[in-house]
């Protein structure tokens, strides 16, 4: 089959033990058991079925959330899974007054089509959308407990990089890793200080990410064009993004002295497609990356070919569709100025947090499904 | 006596005129308005600067697009309706409230800077015909007819679907 990102994703989550795909199609890992998870953001809201098989899953202080599910590929397809949010602010009121019965329904299907129990199920409610829609999310999560029991947790951008980063990152090399993470509306990430013996975990946020930036830059300059909207995005990253990040990495410096620097995300996903296909065509699970990554793909959207030139002529046929094959998924995902947005994101951070001066830089591939990273830690910390 | 200073009343008046007009609302349309107007006539200026004959106006097609758009709103990435026989199909998505019907139509417009007339697949100076395959269909010599539609998506997105008979990107034939 093609290997694009739904494929990539599926692959991972399959192979690792947890599973987005119908229950029947799992039923031969011994000591398995499925949990199901619902996700409520401000855009979307997301349903997915995560199998865990119990032999992996206990705590090891050399292997990631990610690394304990065993990860191998197995090419698994992944069904659509986002729902529109009942709760962000695309939903009207009567939508939102809809919010628990949309949500139960839901719940009654994962119990029918999976045989869960209430217990195997948590609703986890992004803060962004806490933040944005008080009043809706403090009327969902009260119907919803009093209709299943069940408590919606609401996941602060803190605890969803500190999840994310112990998805990725094991214990053991937590001194060695800085991880940020370039979502559609949030750049957030963090680091270990294991100095004291918590290991407090600091993190770095700013709310633009390759999105919502996108949208912030063509309202500004409504007639940008292609060409320039990486140029322009590159103006709005320093004028308003760059200011809210300086004080955040002055109050971090272990951010600055961590010789790794782990990147996850979309547009760190669509941009190593553009300029490394072949590391995507071989299906490697961290890919590295130069310091001017992004600049590269700033420099290719100015000239006119935002998704880059010919492929590799060392790829193989295979090789050669799969490339395509996601560089079709990037084409669905990212329009041009988009690209050109995340690009100047990941640009911008290149000079914040001094790519140049990494031993390594590089991009958690098969380990970030994207949306779903720090939902899947959590599940693991929740019932392993 | 009264005495007048013409000159300085024609200034006044000029002054208060001047503040009139910066009370009154904006007359200008809004973003979406005259929207099949407006998406048509973008198409059309391009292909009259190539000297390739305009579009029509097609109500059946922005109907099939409206369709297809409303299927694309509950999707977080865009998919092309594998169903097409002769119709062609151009979709666009981008942030909500930021672009304007010609911005959405100029988005595909700015592919032409990788564009070269060749043959169908061979368009692209990058290789890769996916790249200016908006372009194409936008200037498709053989196209007459357009019909569009645009929905909100989720994600603070907006989707927008084109709709044109007869699709073009045709293999072996030329763009224009």
């Amino acid at each position: 089959m093609a290997w694009n990102r739904r494929a990539f994703i599926g692959g991972a989550a399959g192979a690792a033990g947890l599973s987005l795909v119908p229950g029947t199609a799992f039923a031969r890992i011994e000591r398995e058991k499925t949990y199901g998870v619902i996700e409520i953001r401000a855009s979307a809201m997301s349903v997915s079925v995560y199998r865990f098989d119990l032999a992996n899953v206990a705590p090891s202080e050399r292997l990631s959330g990610f690394q304990r599910m065993a990860p191998q590929l197995t090419g698994k397809p992944f069904p659509e899974s986002e729902r529109p949010s009942p709760l962000g602010p695309e939903a009207d009121d009567a939508r939102a007054a809809q919010s628990v019965d949309i949500v139960v329904e839901y719940i009654e299907a994962l119990k029918s089509l999976y045989g869960l129990q209430t217990p195997d199920i948590a609703v986890l409610v992004s803060s962004g959308l806490a933040d944005s829609a008080p009043e809706r999310v403090a009327r969902f999560t009260a119907g919803l407990r009093e209709r299943t029991g069940l408590a919606a947790e609401v996941i602060t951008i803190h605890e969803q990089s500190r999840l994310a980063y112990d998805w990725i990152v094991a214990p053991a090399r937590r001194n060695s890793v800085l991880h940020i993470d370039i979502s559609a509306g949030y750049t957030k990430g963090g680091y270990y200080d294991r100095r004291n013996r918590s290991g407090e975990f600091f993190d770095l946020a700013a709310g633009y990410g390759t999105k919502s930036m996108a949208g912030d830059v063509k309202r500004r300059w409504p007639e940008v064009r292609t060409a320039d909207f990486g140029p322009r995005s590159a103006e709005f990253y320093r004028d308003t993004v760059e200011p809210v990040l300086a004080p955040q990495i002055v109050a971090a410096p272990l951010a600055a002295q961590r010789p790794q620097l782990c990147l996850t995300g979309g547009i760190v996903w669509a941009s190593t497609v553009i300029l490394e296909p072949e590391a995507i065509a071989r299906q490697q699970t961290w890919i590295d990356l130069a310091p001017d990554h992004f600049a590269k793909l700033l420099r290719l959207i100015e000239s006119g070919t935002p998704y880059g030139g010919p492929l590799p002529a060392s790829l193989s046929d295979a090789e050669r569709e799969r490339v395509r094959a996601a560089l079709e998924e990037v084409r669905k995902t990212y329009n041009p100025h988009q690209l050109a947005a995340g690009a100047a994101i990941g640009d911008g951070l290149s000079r914040q947090l001094r790519f140049d001066e990494r031993e390594r830089l590089f991009f958690a591939g098969f380990a970030s499904f994207a949306g779903n990273v720090w939902s899947a830690q959590y599940l693991i910390e929740k019932f392993s | 006596m009264l005495r007048v200073d013409l000159r300085r009343t024609v200034r006044l008046a000029a002054v208060a005129l001047l503040a009139l007009l910066g009370s009154i609302p904006a007359l200008a349309q809004s973003r979406m308005d005259n929207f099949d107007a407006r998406v048509l006539a973008t198409h059309n200026e391009e292909r009259a600067r190539l000297g390739v004959p305009p579009l029509r106006w097609s109500p059946a097609l922005a109907a099939n697009a409206a369709r297809w758009a409303a299927h694309l709103s509950s999707l977080s990435v865009l998919e092309h309706d594998d169903s097409l026989d002769v119709e062609g199909e151009n979709l666009w998505r981008g942030s909500k409230n930021a672009y304007t019907p010609e911005d959405m139509v100029q988005l595909w417009i700015d592919e032409k800077a990788a564009f070269q007339n060749g043959v169908f697949p061979d368009v692209s100076t990058s290789g890769q015909w996916e790249d200016v395959g908006h372009y194409t269909q936008v200037v498709w010599r053989a196209t007459a007819q357009v019909g569009c539609a645009v929905t909100v998506a989720g994600g603070e997105d907006e989707v927008m679907v084109c709709r044109y008979m007869e699709g073009g990107n045709f293999e072996g034939e030329k763009t224009y």
